[in-house]
Formats: C-alpha cells, sequence, structure tokens
C-alpha cells in the first residue's frame, strides 16, 4: 500500500485516498494505479514522475475525474469529488480544472486565440486580452489569428498551454508538456506554466526531472504504486 | 483569485468569433457544410416540384372546366338529342331557373400534361351573352359573333392557348377532335371570369360533321349557390327514370356534366399519381436521410476530438448535444427553406415567362407541397442527429485524447 501525504495538504487542495484503478480483462487484471494517497496543497507545484507505464497519465485521470477509480477516493478542498454526480464532476471540472494534454489538439477550424478561449464559454474583451497576453508570454503571439494547420507541433503545444491556463483554473494538469519543446522555449514554457501558482497548483506528469527544479512536491511512481513522495525535488530525486 | 501574470498583451487582438457557436463552424467548414445543406435543398426542390406539377394537372383541369361552377350541361352520348321527356321533367325541378340550349363541338387546348379537350358552345346571340356574364365575363375587345357567320369570342388565356390574335384565324387543323369543316375567326375577347368560348349555333349546326352534332342543355339555377341541389335533383329523375314516368332507355345515354362530378373524376384519376407521388417521396426523402446520416458520421469523425477535448474540459453532454442539435437543426431547416424558395422562384419565372404568355395553368407552390417536402427535414435531421448523439452520449474523452 502507497500512502504519502504533503502535510501542508491535509484539509484544503487536492486529496487522493487509496486510489485503485484496475482494467479487467476476461483473462487479467491489471493495476493502472494501485492504492495511492496523496495530497496537493493550493497553489502547490506537484510533479509527477516514473518511467512509461508507471501510472503516473492514470494518476492523473484520477485526480481530475477524467477517470473514475475502481476503489478510493478524491477531495477536493475536503469535498468527496469523486462520489459526487457525473453532472458535479463536470461543472466543477469546467470551473476549478484546466489541462494541457500531451497532444495540443486545437479545434482545426478556430484561430489559435479562438481555440485559447474555448474554455470560456462567452468571452469578454478582458479574457481575449488574457489569451492575447498568454500566447504573448509564450512567444507566439503573432500567430493568434492563424489556424493551427499553419502553426508547428512546439506552436500549437504552447497554443494548449495557454488554453489550459485562460480562465485561471485552481488546478491545471499538464501531461508532458516539454516532450516536443526545445530546451530554451521548453524553459520559457515552464516559466508561464509556474505563473499558474499565483491562483492555482500545478500538477505536471512528466519524465524529465529537470522541469520540476522549482516543484514543491514530487511524486514519484513505480507499477502502478506511489513510491515517493519528496520535497525539495533535488534531495528527493 | 488574482489577478495574475502575465500581463496586457502590447499586441492588439485580431477579431475573434464566438468558438462554440454553430455559425462560426458554419463560416469556417462552408465547402462541408453545403453539400448536406445542398442535397436536402435540392431533394425538397424535386419534391415539391412534383407536387406542383401535380396540382398543375389538377388546376388545369379545373381551372379550364371552372364554368361547369356556373351551370351544369346535360347531354346524350349515343341519342342525337336528349328526349323531350326527360327534358320536360328536369326542367320541371325546384332549382331550375332556365334552359339554354346549346350545340358544342371540341377543341383542344395545351396543358402541362399534353392536349385537353374543351367545348366551344354554339350559342344564339342573346344566350351567348348570358353564358358569358354568368362565366364572369365581359367583353373587353372586338364584337360578339354574328349570326351564321364562322367567328367565336374566347377569354383572353384560351386565345393565347391558340396562339390566336383577334381578327385571326383559331387554327383547328391539328385537331384530332371531328370539329367544324371550315375556319373559325377570332372577332372578341372575353376577359375577367371562368374560361369559355362561345360561337354561333346555326353556324355550328350548319358546319358540324351530323355525325357528331349533339345539343347540349345548359341548366342555368336560380341562385348560384343552388346548383349543387339542381344538380342533385336531376341527377334523381336521371337515375330514378320509373319513378319519374321515364323509360330507362330514354335516360340511359344522358349524362348530366357537373363540375362536382369533374372533381371527383379529377381525384380519383389523380388518386393512382399521389400514391406513387408518396412511394417516390419516401424514396427521395430515404436515400437523403441514409446520406445525411452517414454525412454527419463523417462529419463527427472528423470532430471526435473536439467534442472529447470539450467533453474533457467539463462541457457537459447535453450541451455538446445541444450545439450539434442546433447546427444540425438549422442546416437541415436552411436546406428545406432554400428548397421552397428555389422551387417558388422557379415556378414563379416559368409562369411568368412561359406558361401566363402561352395560356398555360401552372399551379403556385401551396400548402400541400410544402406538407410533402415536411418529411425530409425531419427525417434527415432524426437520422443525422440519431446517430451522432449516440457517439456522443458514448464517446470517452480520454481515448479521443489518447488517440492523437
Amino acid at each position: 500500500m502507497s500512502e504519502m501525504r504533503d502535510q501542508n495538504s491535509a484539509s484544503s487542495g487536492l486529496r487522493a485516498e487509496q486510489l485503485t484503478l484496475t482494467f479487467v480483462t476476461s483473462r487479467t487484471t491489471t493495476f493502472a494505479v494501485r492504492e495511492v494517497s496523496l495530497g496537493i496543497g493550493g497553489r502547490e507545484f506537484a510533479g509527477i514522475v516514473g518511467p512509461s507505464g508507471s501510472g503516473k497519465t492514470s494518476l492523473m485521470y484520477l485526480l481530475s475525474g477524467l477517470r473514475s477509480a475502481t476503489s478510493g477516493a478524491v477531495f477536493l478542498n475536503d469535498w468527496e469529488y469523486s462520489a459526487a454526480s457525473p453532472t458535479e464532476r463536470l461543472d466543477a471540472r469546467r470551473r476549478l480544472f484546466g489541462f494541457v494534454f500531451q497532444q495540443p489538439f486545437l479545434v482545426p477550424y478556430l484561430h489559435v486565440l479562438e481555440n485559447v478561449l474555448v474554455p470560456i464559454e462567452n468571452a469578454k474583451p478582458d479574457d481575449i486580452a488574457r489569451a492575447m497576453a498568454l500566447l504573448d508570454s509564450l512567444g507566439i503571439a503573432d500567430l493568434a489569428h492563424k489556424f493551427p494547420n499553419e502553426c508547428s507541433g512546439g506552436e500549437r503545444v504552447r497554443a494548449s498551454m495557454a488554453r489550459g491556463l485562460v480562465h485561471r483554473p485552481q488546478y491545471l494538469f499538464v501531461d508532458e508538456p516539454t516532450a516536443s519543446l526545445d530546451g530554451a522555449t521548453g524553459n520559457k514554457v515552464m516559466e508561464v506554466l509556474r505563473s499558474q501558482r499565483e491562483h492555482g497548483s500545478l500538477i505536471v506528469v512528466t519524465h524529465d526531472l529537470d522541469i520540476l527544479v522549482q516543484a514543491d512536491v514530487v511524486f514519484r511512481m513505480r507499477d502502478g504504486h506511489l513510491i515517493e513522495a519528496a520535497r525539495p525535488v533535488f534531495e528527493a530525486i | 483569485m488574482t489577478n495574475s501574470s502575465p500581463p496586457a498583451s502590447p499586441i492588439s487582438a485580431p477579431a475573434v468569433l464566438p468558438p462554440l457557436s454553430p455559425l462560426t463552424y458554419y463560416r469556417r467548414n462552408i465547402w462541408r457544410t453545403l453539400p448536406v445543406g445542398g442535397a436536402i435543398a435540392i431533394s425538397v426542390f424535386l419534391i415539391s416540384s412534383i407536387v406542383t406539377l401535380l396540382n398543375s394537372v389538377d388546376d388545369s383541369i379545373l381551372v379550364n372546366y371552372g364554368f361547369l361552377r356556373r351551370f351544369s350541361a346535360l347531354s346524350t352520348q349515343y341519342e342525337r338529342n336528349v328526349s323531350s321527356r326527360v327534358l320536360a321533367k328536369v326542367k320541371s325541378t325546384a332549382h331550375v331557373k332556365s334552359v339554354i340550349v346549346s350545340v358544342p363541338y371540341f377543341v383542344t387546348i395545351k396543358t402541362v400534361f399534353g392536349q385537353m379537350p374543351v367545348p366551344i358552345y354554339g350559342l344564339e346571340p342573346k344566350a351567348a351573352r348570358e353564358i358569358a356574364a354568368l362565366s364572369g365575363n365581359r367583353l373587353v375587345e372586338g364584337r360578339w359573333p354574328s349570326e351564321n357567320e364562322p367567328e367565336i369570342v374566347m377569354t383572353r388565356t384560351w386565345a393565347n392557348n391558340k396562339k390566336a390574335r383577334l381578327g385571326g384565324i383559331v387554327e383547328v387543323s391539328h385537331e384530332r377532335l371531328p370539329t367544324l369543316k371550315g375556319k373559325q375567326k377570332l372577332v372578341g375577347i372575353l376577359e375577367g371570369g371562368d374560361n369559355i368560348a362561345i360561337t354561333d349555333r346555326a353556324y355550328v349546326l350548319l358546319e358540324l360533321p351530323e355525325a357528331v352534332v349533339r345539343s347540349s342543355y345548359l341548366f342555368l339555377p336560380k341562385n348560384p349557390t343552388e346548383l349543387r341541389a339542381l344538380n342533385a335533383d336531376v341527377n334523381r329523375v336521371l337515375k330514378s327514370p320509373k319513378h319519374n314516368n321515364l323509360k330507362p332507355e330514354e335516360t340511359n345515354y344522358v349524362q348530366l356534366y357537373t363540375f362536382e362530378k369533374l372533381v371527383k373524376e379529377l381525384r380519383d384519376n389523380l388518386g393512382f399519381l399521389y400514391k406513387f407521388l408518396a412511394v417516390a417521396d419516401g424514396l427521395v426523402i430515404g436515400a437523403v436521410a441514409l446520406l445525411s446520416g452517414f454525412l454527419a458520421n463523417i462529419y463527427f469523425e472528423q470532430r471526435l476530438a473536439e467534442f472529447g477535448l470539450l467533453s474533457a474540459f467539463g462541457f457537459r453532454r447535453e450541451r455538446l448535444a445541444r450545439r450539434l442539435m442546433i447546427e444540425s437543426g438549422s442546416l437541415v431547416i436552411a436546406g428545406w427553406i432554400v428548397g421552397l424558395l428555389l422551387t417558388a422562384l422557379v415556378f414563379r419565372l416559368l409562369d411568368h415567362f412561359y406558361m401566363t404568355p402561352n395560356g398555360l395553368v401552372l399551379a403556385d407552390i401551396d400548402s400541400s407541397a410544402i406538407l410533402y417536402t415536411l418529411p425530409t427535414p425531419i427525417i434527415v435531421g432524426v437520422a443525422s442527429l440519431g446517430t451522432v448523439l449516440i457517439r456522443l452520449y458514448t464517446l470517452d474523452p480520454i481515448e479521443i485524447m489518447e488517440r492523437r
């Protein structure tokens, strides 16, 4: 059983208790995540690391409610989020969470700026200004009026990051943010992502330990187990 | 929440469209949506055109025989004349105001379904004026036919149909029906009422081949609203000769030509065509619905990631379904309206530039045509949405996001 808590987040923030996710076929039962307990405090930068197939992305899906756990619970500021109705979970996800997926899917018929504004139902001038500011800080403001097929893979990743940040989510989940970026751009992107801490938590799933330099806590996964939770990062890993 | 970095961008924002608005999708995907909307519009155009053409068949007959709403005609097929006993009996029925004796002959006029015979009544001068007035017409050009002269007056529509000009000859050389031996001159144009053509009775008796000369007795009601009752009285006499002290052989070949009978025969004859139309309508709708269903699925497949993403972001399925319904619904309704407008426009132009100048009757697009097209948008909408909504409600956003 893995049970590791960050003491700062016992009652606020995001908390997982005994989370387990299994995939059952007629012959086998595979544990993607096995009895993981952890806590991420408000405005913390948390990293989830581990080798491929260790369950880190699955853990992110469970924490964010994108997937329901086979057993265990997720608490959001002491509210048992995982036990809420699907509608409540959807509403909370929309209001409180932001996502940057590994594949930076952008809606092909929308401009980059319009793509960034997708999480906001009725964008106001302030939202548009913020979206533009995010694109500017990510170095792609000049692509605002371009369509995704006119952008490179790295530019699309950055646009998807702006989209994840634009509605100031309380929790931003980011999956492998620098995988398709060069070192300099990766650093720049991480700087912008870290700005998320000004209004919420940042949860980054990655192979790249370098980008977790300033993380408050790093959770290490292996074979579905949480084997280590450590801070500061460099002492733990 | 604090207003955090990054600071406002110095770069001005380009104009943005609401990302999740159906209109945004259409504006940016016009070449994808046009074929679906176009297919719906064309099928609606085809269906409403066929119905309107069928209605034109109906209208052609009712308009060209509209004079039978003013009087009914009693005639016989194999005997030269209706017997005087029968005539006396029907004349004595309650609603008969007067009986005008005519000698008709037939010419054909062009219609949307081909040539159609219409009668030209040979009447005495006084009766000619009475029948013209009764059918709502007045002489607007020329004069009435002179006695014993090969002269004719007719409504402008029939004159146009026969391509006859005032003072010119009414061409009958192509007629298949037994007609006058000599040519007739158009001396007057009637306007304002039902189509009718009148010539001089004495001339018809003189010039019509003897074998086809028949008297037709035009029964005028005391009041226009009594024509139906008059017809019922006359038919009662014809159907029950014994009760009226008549011999069956006297009434066997006597017929009363009425507007109601015409309408009934027309509806019976067109009934099959309307049934055929319903089957054709069903096939067209089925094909278009199938096509639309396939296309909707292809589009949805192409947009699966978009909906998966929105679902992952926390947009409710109901919200996404509503968007799809608005998108599909507005496209289907737009296609339907365009199809109907196209039909109305094409038929209006056809009527203005070809049919009316040639004295042909073309129906307007009406509620029956619209009714026949209504299943198209409904079935297409249900077929497209049904298949897509099932997929929307079963999609797993993670599976979709990880697939790409």
